[in-house]
């Protein structure tokens, strides 16, 4: 399979990068997202910008209290960062979930949340972890709240014109726990659901708990219902059975020729149970 | 007689592999060489209005453009069928045409249309873009029981209700219908035997090659038999002097009978070729190859099974919908009637067995032979049923099985045992597999342990005891049944002057060893090192003839083809020997590469005696020189390999994902050349079988679009999807052939399905859920549903 | 695909009828719809941009308005073609009046999608019906909120500038890519993805391609050490990094042991995955000197193998483990 032609640029910064966008470009990192649909000619962009090399955007840095991933940092040098494992640990073993090693190798966090796949592991992890995503463009960096980045189907709050430059991801205190468990289709290995949730120790036994869903929806969302159902209770079988119930709350599901909307809403219960039972 | 018959030699093939030597089709470049890309039809069913290729043409770097329209006066119809089956009125089969390329109307997602000819594949594949067809789409039918009705819309317009042929098998029916009405206890299913794309990891590509100079013809194609196709070419698509064509299919990236087939493209390319005086190559990618493979399976089935009171089987009736798809591929006609029906007994002593089978035309890709071809469809019924009937019966289903196997029999002291449906089994005994699989399973523990579960989730263990018939085929019988080829092996063993061997053999390895197990047999045989034989298969310009691999039928008969030669050597060889002994051959022995006159140490080496066949100035008058024989060897009979295969699965309530936890399997496939690489063999054919019951299948949708035509898909089992396998084995030698061996390469892929399905159904019937039956692919939302649909 | 939904207007079925009629309105809310012209009555001539995730392509093709019943009931025929697939739908749109002020739309239909869209794009199609049907209502309603309902009709392009995609300038590259520690100086295409540069222009062709999604991991090569599939990098990407492809395991006539491990075990049959399941064993093996046998299955969950049932490759990786 041959992709149509394009022209190749490679950024050597994100400024540099930032200057070569125009109305046909399309970012190329990793290219697990891309390159793909290229090949089938599905996507025939006229200039992809290489932003894989520029340094700047693959460190993973202690910033007190958060940690900064780099947007072009692989899931591989995420899953495999002690950093991060100590910062939030599903995020490192979320990361270490998709795809397979080649994937992993190569996919990066920023292409993957701009690509907004809705049934991405990433949107998940980083909308639980309450992360802010900063990204840059001609008139400078913003940071963007995961919780408000993904807009819809395979769309963004991400302009036209901008670059994910960094994910700033919170530390959570010792004693916190957080956990990403996914129900994958077999054949691409996406999420039919994926569900993360974070409790923060610092908010105590009956604190805010956050979870995320991806797989279930067009787009990765925070199911409010079941932290609303959790709120100020004691994590225990009968608080999880009243929250697990309203994991679709509020969303439209979708079905395919793998799993039914039906399906996918009781796998969603399931897999939001079997989360929150980490929590215990 | 040597060393190497039953050891585990590694393979010698390996190490091109392990390199990155191997030379498969699209590896190799030829001088001058252009690409080619088809451009394919994007609807299941559709007249083509118009086709513009003048943007295409006009493309920097396009060599040619050719549509359907260029055949037109041409005489080149389309690819032929080879097997022919008649209509129970006696009326031969329908036969539609399958083009090369098509002008009219496209009658199957991927259907060609046009060839595009160009300097670099990147420029061939942006102008096949180029080239402009209009479409009048049409309605289309996948569901070949829908298409048998009357108003369904047509595939091939003079055939009536897209029914290809009617076929029945076996006792009469009005003597089934009375035993099964007679019956203790009958057990009804009907299922759907789904629709599974072989997907060999190699994608296949042809390249041909026309030298005008000497009018010679060679086509690169990554077939299982090159001689077949080079028949067909010559004598029924181009009309080609076949002493002019070359076929070469080198290194072959798996085929599992995919790759058995003649192919459009292996004519397009040669025909273009031609045209254009320059070699052209095609390379299918993945997404071609979706839909252009023959596709395996597609039957829609009702049974019915009859039972008295102690379980023994009384009678069974088989109606069966085959989906052929749009056009008859090779051997198509031949997999749900005489690969499926004949194989109905099983290992049961059932006395009265009628199949009634229909075949019908779809809108879809062709199916033909995929690992197993009709035998992996009768077993699955024939397991699914028996398992079935000792759930409904609550007998124990190994109980259950014992009480109706055939009793043993050799086919040397015993006569082979005479089927209902048509076949006699070489030899036979059945009990053994079954106990073996039983001891190694631990069955009473097991379920002992299925009673007691309480953890969120069902297990279950499910059993298949199959036969096959294999070792294809005798030729006057299978010429009987309809095949249009002769399934004999040819060899030729030639000696060389030093006593190095070089054997030619018409079957084809694409993965299977051959290069070691026949190098084992001529190796022992001759009492020769292994690394003096070399196999070459092929090229039919330097391999007489062949008839390829599928149906495990290479070591049956094209080894037995080089036995036949090796004893011509040995027998010659003896000749010289006693010249040179200066005794009588009849006194001489042959053992460790040398002749010995009995009862002395008087000897010759092979090698000496090689030397003087071709160095013959002392030599037995009246013989003549040199050492290099062939043979053709036509099997007596089939061969029937069988077994047991236990399934051990265990669901998630809570999801209805199965887990295939443990897979013991007990073959007997006759006497093993090569132990390690029949583990292997049975290994990848545990791994398609399991891949059908639990992940794979085609989804076509009322349109006719394969909406699952990718990898991202498809599911094809991983290496994480799988346990390891448990297998032994039991030797049961084949009584008609010289190494007693009966094949090895579908047994795992027969014997496998049933036995995961009926483990699944075990499981959900221990949890009480009754349900007969859940279609394959049993994903995570089909059990899910059977257990919500049936709360007992 | 089904095309399905109902939602509640604030308008009366005869200004809903109008804006739906009016070929303005209708290319405004349409999602994607760049271009309408009526052609003849009840007949546009539509092109349309669709770009849903990974999927882009322009749509041309006729809509057409059939069975209408004002202000009640239309058909709409919809036979859009384009480089990526197909698309044939028929949709029947109803209006019923809900109370003085508001009114019921509801629509009805199917979708068909033929090519690649249909084979490739099932995961992401699947949830663009919604979210087209969200947009164009979302869009309708805004137009209800801003009209002052009266009658108009025209034809307009809202977009002259649509894009000729032909004529794209190649684009080459001189690179040197760095192959079994060989450097080698090559020109290359921008859309040359490295393995087809690895087997067509270097002629190594013990890296094989076996797919087209970046699923079967035959083309699998270590890049700085780490596998990657070579079918999804581009071969500029590749510049300067230190490739290692199956023809560079062995060193010195001698055979990697994972190499060794393959021929001992017999973890190979047809040999078409094996490079490629060589290429990651070695990845996991200088992260995890000692896999346990889950942990090798599921590190090799990237590359297919269609005939050992993967049994042996097990085996192999273990004997290659012991031995490294």
């Amino acid at each position: 399979m041959i992709p149509s032609k394009f022209q190749y640029k490679r950024a050597e910064s994100v400024s540099d990068a930032l200057s070569m966008m125009s109305d046909d470009a399309k970012l190329l990192a990793g290219g697990h997202s891309l390159l793909p649909a290229m090949k089938l000619r599905l996507n025939q962009p006229d200039t992809l910008i290489d932003i894989s090399r520029i340094e700047e955007l693959k460190s993973i840095k202690d910033e007190g209290d958060h940690i900064v991933i780099g947007a072009a940092a692989t899931h591989h040098d995420i899953a495999h960062s002690n950093l991060v494992k100590g910062a939030c640990s599903m995020i490192a073993s979320g990361a270490g979930q998709i795809g397979d090693i080649q994937v992993r190798n190569a996919g990066t966090i920023g292409g993957s949340l701009a690509h907004a796949d809705p049934a991405a592991d990433w949107p998940a992890l980083v909308i639980a972890a309450e992360a802010t995503i900063r990204v840059q463009g001609q008139g400078g960096p913003r940071d963007i709240p995961a919780a408000s980045f993904f807009t819809g189907f395979y769309e963004t709050a991400l302009a036209d014109d901008e670059i994910i430059t960094e994910i700033h991801i919170p530390k959570l205190p010792a004693g916190s726990s957080s956990t990403y468990v996914k129900f994958v289709q077999p054949a691409s290995r996406f999420a039919i659901v994926g569900c993360a949730v974070v409790k923060n120790a610092a908010e105590g036994e009956v604190g805010n708990i956050k979870v995320a869903v991806t797989g279930v929806s067009e787009m990765a969302y925070r199911a409010h219902g079941v932290e609303d159902e959790l709120m100020g209770q004691v994590v225990s079988d009968e608080s999880i059975d009243r929250a697990a119930a309203r994991a679709t709350d509020h969303v439209d599901v979708l079905s395919d020729h793998y799993a039914s909307e039906k399906y996918r809403k009781h796998i969603a219960q399931v897999y939001v149970r079997k989360a929150l039972e980490t929590l215990k | 007689m040597g060393n190497y018959i039953g050891k585990s030699v590694k393979r010698v093939e390996d190490k091109r592999f392990l390199t990155g030597k191997g030379q498969y089709t699209d590896d190799i470049v030829l001088h001058q060489q252009t690409y080619a890309s088809i451009v394919r039809s994007p609807y299941a069913h559709a007249n083509i209005e118009s086709i513009d290729t003048s943007a295409a043409e006009k493309a920097v770097g396009v060599v040619a453009v050719f549509t359907g329209k260029d055949f037109a006066d041409s005489g080149i119809a389309g690819v032929p069928c080879g097997w022919q089956v008649n209509f129970k009125n006696g009326d031969i089969m329908k036969e539609p045409p399958h083009p090369l390329l098509v002008a009219d109307k496209v009658k199957h997602l991927g259907d060609a249309v046009a060839i595009v000819i160009a300097e670099s594949k990147e420029i061939a594949r942006d102008a096949a873009e180029l080239v402009d067809v209009s479409y009048d789409v049409l309605d289309s039918v996948v569901d070949p029981k829908k298409a048998a009705q009357p108003g369904a819309p047509l595939v091939h317009e003079d055939c009536p209700n897209n029914i290809c042929f009617d076929w029945e098998l076996g006792n009469p029916k009005s003597d089934v219908n009375a035993a099964i009405e007679a019956s203790h206890h009958v057990t009804t299913l009907e299922f759907v035997n789904q629709r599974v794309i072989p997907n060999a990891m190699e994608p296949r590509a042809a390249i041909g090659d026309y030298q005008a100079a000497g009018d010679k013809y060679t086509l690169y194609t990554s077939s299982q038999n090159p001689h077949l196709i080079r028949l067909l070419l010559c004598a029924f698509v181009l009309n080609l002097p076949e002493h002019k064509v070359r076929v070469v299919s080198p290194d072959v990236g798996g085929g599992f009978g995919s790759k058995i087939f003649h192919y459009t493209e292996e004519a397009l390319v040669i025909w273009c070729s031609k045209q254009i005086g320059r070699p052209v190559k095609w390379t299918s990618d993945r997404s071609e190859a979706f839909i252009t493979d023959a596709h395996g399976r597609d039957h829609v089935t009702k049974a019915d099974m009859g039972f008295d009171a102690d379980g023994k089987i009384t009678a069974l009736r088989v109606e069966t919908y085959a989906n052929l798809g749009a056009y008859l591929s090779t051997f198509a006609p031949a997999v749900p009637t005489y690969l499926h029906g004949t194989l109905l007994q099983g290992l049961y002593t059932t006395p009265v067995i009628n199949v009634d089978v229909t075949a019908v035309f779809t809108h879809t890709t062709a199916v033909d032979a995929y690992r197993g071809a009709g035998r992996p469809e009768a077993t699955y019924l024939l397991e699914r049923m028996i398992d079935l009937a000792a759930l409904e019966m609550e007998m124990d289903p190994a109980e259950l099985r014992f009480k109706n196997f055939i009793p043993a029999f050799d086919g040397v002291e015993q006569e082979g045992y005479m089927t209902q449906v048509a076949l006699q089994y070489d030899s036979g005994d059945y009990d053994p597999v079954l106990k073996k699989a039983l001891d190694m399973v631990g069955y009473d523990d097991f379920r002992a342990k299925q009673s007691a579960l309480d953890n969120g989730k069902l297990i279950g263990i499910g059993f298949s005891t199959y036969i096959e018939a294999c070792g294809i085929a005798p030729s006057a019988v299978v010429g009987a049944l309809g095949a249009r080829a002769g399934l004999f092996e040819s060899a030729q063993v030639r000696v060389q002057p030093t006593g190095k061997v070089s054997v030619y053999t018409g079957s084809h390895s694409h993965g299977q060893g051959h290069e070691t197990t026949f190098a084992q047999v001529v190796a022992d045989r001759m009492g020769i090192p292994l690394d003096d034989v070399e196999i070459v298969h092929g090229d039919s310009e330097s391999v007489a003839f062949g008839m390829g691999t599928y149906g495990s039928r290479s070591l049956a008969v094209g080894g037995s083809a080089i036995v036949k030669s090796i004893d011509k050597v040995l027998e010659k060889g003896a000749k010289i020997a006693a010249h040179l002994l200066e005794a009588n051959a009849d006194d001489l022995d042959y053992a460790g590469g040398k002749w010995t006159v009995k009862g002395t140490d008087k000897s010759i080496a092979f090698g000496d005696v090689s030397l003087t066949a071709y160095v013959p100035h002392n030599y037995p008058e009246g013989l003549e020189p040199g050492l290099d024989f062939s043979s053709f060897y036509d099997p007596a009979n089939f061969t029937y390999p069988f077994g047991a295969h236990i399934a051990i699965v265990e669901i998630d309530k809570s999801t209805g994902k199965v887990e295939l936890q443990r897979f013991i399997a007990v073959d007997d496939v006759g006497n093993v050349i090569n132990p390690m690489i029949v583990d292997g063999q049975i290994h990848g054919g545990l791994a398609q079988g399991i891949g059908q019951a639990l992940f794979e299948g085609a989804i076509y949708d009322d349109n006719g679009q394969l909406i699952n035509g990718s990898y991202m898909d498809y599911c094809m089992p991983r290496a994480d999807d799988l346990p390891s396998f448990e297998i032994d084995r039991t030797v049961t030698p084949c009584p008609h052939n010289p190494l007693g061996v009966k094949g090895a390469g579908e047994a795992g892929t027969i014997g496998s399905t049933p036995a995961v399905v009926n483990a699944v159904i075990d499981a959900l019937w221990s949890g009480g859920h009754k349900v007969k039956d859940v279609k394959m692919p049993m994903t995570p939302e089909r059990v899910w549903s059977a257990m919500q649909s049936d709360q007992a | 695909m089904e095309l399905k939904g109902k939602e509640v207007l604030q308008a009366t079925k005869e200004q809903i009828w109008s804006l739906l009629m009016d070929p303005v309105t209708l290319a405004k809310i349409t999602p994607g719809i760049s271009r309408l012209e009526l052609v003849e009555e009840d007949v546009y001539d539509a092109i349309a941009e669709i770009k849903i995730g990974p999927v882009k392509g322009t749509f041309g093709g006729k809509l057409r308005l059939k069975d209408k019943d004002q202000p009640n009931s239309f058909s709409l025929i919809v036979d859009q073609k384009s480089k990526i697939g197909n698309v044939n739908a028929k949709v029947d749109i109803a209006l019923d009046t809900a109370s003085a002020y508001e009114s019921t739309i509801s629509f009805d239909g199917k979708a068909n999608m033929s090519g690649v869209l249909a084979s490739k794009g099932a995961r992401v199609m699947s949830g663009v019906a919604s979210s087209l049907t969200k947009q164009f209502f979302a869009a309708l309603r805004n137009e209800i909120a801003s009209t002052e309902f009266e009658d108009k009709r025209s034809n307009i392009e809202t977009d002259p500038n649509i894009k000729e995609s032909s004529n794209k300038s190649t684009m080459t590259h001189d690179i040197e890519l760095i192959i079994n520690g060989e450097t080698h100086s090559i020109t290359v295409e921008s859309r040359s993805v490295l393995a087809n540069v690895i087997r067509e222009q270097l002629r190594l062709t013990g890296t094989h391609i076996g797919c087209d999604t970046s699923s079967c991991g035959a083309c699998t090569v270590l890049i700085d050490g780490k596998a990657i599939k070579s079918c999804t990098m581009l071969a500029v990407q590749a510049e300067g990094l230190a490739i290692t492809t199956v023809e560079g395991l062995s060193e010195n006539g001698m055979m990697h042991p994972i190499q060794e491990g393959f021929k001992e075990e017999h973890g190979l049959q047809c040999g078409f995955c094996t490079p490629g399941m060589m290429m990651t064993s070695i990845d996991l093996l200088h992260r995890n000197s000692n896999p346990n046998e889950s942990e090798i299955r599921e590190a090799l969950e990237g590359n297919f193998c269609r005939c050992t049932g993967y049994h042996n490759i097990v085996r192999a990786v273990q004997y290659a483990a012991e031995k490294m």
